[in-house]
């Protein structure tokens, strides 16, 4: 068991850990790209309002594009840069002169003293005489992988405790579950820890429905059918409480006039029976003050102890 | 009746006086004194242009915070200072002539002067259909305001820029379709000029 939740865990780390880098790695190249086709249009307005020689116009956009993720914006016409509007955190900011040669747009990720994380994009003019800069916040972009991160370590931890519940619900369940040893047989069964115990490794207990046998790690009893009843009912479901009402419901289906005496007395003479072959006869079938019967499971300590 | 109250009741009712007169003259100032129609039309369309920019970088902004930024401006120049969703700190020009506005006033104007007349009748019927463009392209743009999803918001954006170039439109179009230019181009060419 601990085997199996250290590797569900194990897995389930290492699949949040692929997914978050893939995430990641989605998450910039989206914001690259965006931020690329966001800077092209500044880019084109620009250029058309310094072709109007509306530099007022290209400074009051700059401007307003510092309400946003961008921490600079530069305009260059001629050679000259003509609009260089910074939030305060870049005013510091040394930006080295962008190499227009290529014609290309270049992006580059920066860091300087007291400013965030930054995406550097310079797309030249077509005449390559000029060039629109900015530089954009990636704060947003970090601060989403963060919240992605929180997400995926939840759904993990959740799915984890998911299925170790379901294992220990699975695992607490199958140790008395009907036995595969033939048609109509029911036996104490996943009986390992039991069967540990028990000499020749037979079968701690099985309940044959077609020959009406029941036997205690292999040796034959022989019950009245009340008795068998009794035992296949309790059997059917191990570990279960079953009151007196419904033993009675099911062994004395045709009587008016049983009642709990005649369970408390069957069940006597069924453990003393079961006793007769074998010590820990007498323990396989429990009582629960106030609730009823029931048949222990196989890791009870009063059966293995016995 | 005390010396005092009677110099009070005086000066009340010269106040009142000084008040209706020049609220006279407010409402006798002619309708003139507004700039000459195509006037009016060409800062339209530097507006209009300006509202496709900033429609433009909502639908391209890496993020929804920007995305809204940009939505806000274009709400802030269609509807003009005092409109519903103005909000000031995102209209670095100060006060605002709003779109809607000045083309409904347009509209108005130019369905009181002789209506019948050739094509003024045009004219109107073209204005009516920028205030149309426009009322669209600020549905839109509202409803890119309160999407929070960053397709979402681009999408009306890019729903707002298309209403937003029909209110602009081109010169050689039928100002019946309802467009800035192609309206001035016919004002310019109604003797005698609006």
């Amino acid at each position: 068991m601990i085997g199996v939740s250290a590797g569900v865990v194990f897995v389930t780390v290492l699949a949040s850990a692929v997914f978050l880098h893939a995430y990641r790695r989605v998450l910039d190249e989206a914001f690259q790209e965006k931020s690329a086709a966001y800077v092209l249009a500044f880019a084109d307005a620009a250029h058309a309002w310094l072709a109007r020689g509306d530099v007022d116009a290209a400074r009051s956009a700059a401007r307003f594009l510092l309400l946003g993720s961008a921490l600079y914006v530069q305009v260059a016409a001629d050679g000259a840069v003509v609009v260089d509007e910074r939030m305060p955190s870049a005013d510091r900011l040394a930006l080295p002169a962008p190499n227009l040669s290529g014609g290309n747009r270049s992006l580059a990720r920066g860091r300087g003293d007291g400013v965030p994380d930054y995406l550097d994009i310079v797309v030249p003019e077509r005449d390559g005489a000029g060039y629109v800069r900015l530089g954009l916040d990636l704060s947003p972009v970090a601060l989403r992988a963060r919240s992605a991160t929180l997400t995926a370590v939840g759904v993990a931890v959740a799915f984890d405790v998911a299925l170790l519940v379901a294992l220990v619900v699975v695992a607490r369940r199958r140790p008395l579950s009907r036995g595969a040893s033939g048609a109509g047989t029911e036996e104490l069964a996943e009986g390992q820890d039991l069967e540990r115990d028990a000499p020749g490794g037979a079968s701690p207990l099985t309940v044959d429905e077609e020959r009406k046998e029941v036997r205690i790690r292999g040796r034959l009893i022989s019950l009245t059918p009340k008795q068998y009843a009794l035992l296949r009912l309790l059997s059917s479901s191990p570990g279960r409480v079953f009151s007196d009402k419904e033993i009675l419901r099911e062994v004395w289906p045709e009587s008016g006039y049983a009642d709990a005496k005649d369970v408390k007395q069957c069940v006597y003479l069924l453990r003393r029976r079961m006793g007769e072959e074998d010590p820990i006869g007498t323990k396989v079938v429990q009582n629960v003050p106030g609730f009823g019967y029931r048949l222990a499971l196989p890791d009870d300590p009063e059966l293995t102890e016995g | 009746m005390r010396r005092s109250e009677k110099v009070l009741g005086t000066a009340v009712l010269l106040g009142l006086a000084v008040a209706l007169g020049l609220a006279a003259q407010q409402m006798s100032t002619p309708a003139g004194e507004e700039p000459p129609i195509d006037v009016r039309l060409a800062t339209m369309a530097d507006r209009l242009e300006l509202a496709r920019t900033f429609a433009t970088l909502a639908v391209f902004s890496p993020t929804v915070s920007d995305q809204h930024l940009h939505a806000q401006r274009v709400v802030n120049l269609l509807e003009g200072t005092g409109g519903e969703h103005f909000v000031g700190r995102f209209s670095p020009e100060g006060k605002v002539v709003g779109l809607l506005p000045e083309a409904r006033a347009i509209a108005f104007f130019l369905s009181r002067v002789a209506p019948d007349q050739g094509g003024r009748g045009e004219a109107a019927l073209g204005a009516k259909e920028i205030v149309r463009f426009l009322d669209l392209a600020l549905e839109e743009a509202l409803a890119g305001l309160r999407s929070r999803r960053p397709e979402g918001v681009a999408l009306s954006m890019r729903r707002a820029f298309a209403f937003l170039s029909a209110a602009l439109g081109r010169a050689e179009d039928a100002p019946a379709l309802g467009g800035v230019r192609a309206l001035r181009a016919l004002v310019a060419s109604l003797p005698p000029k609006l």
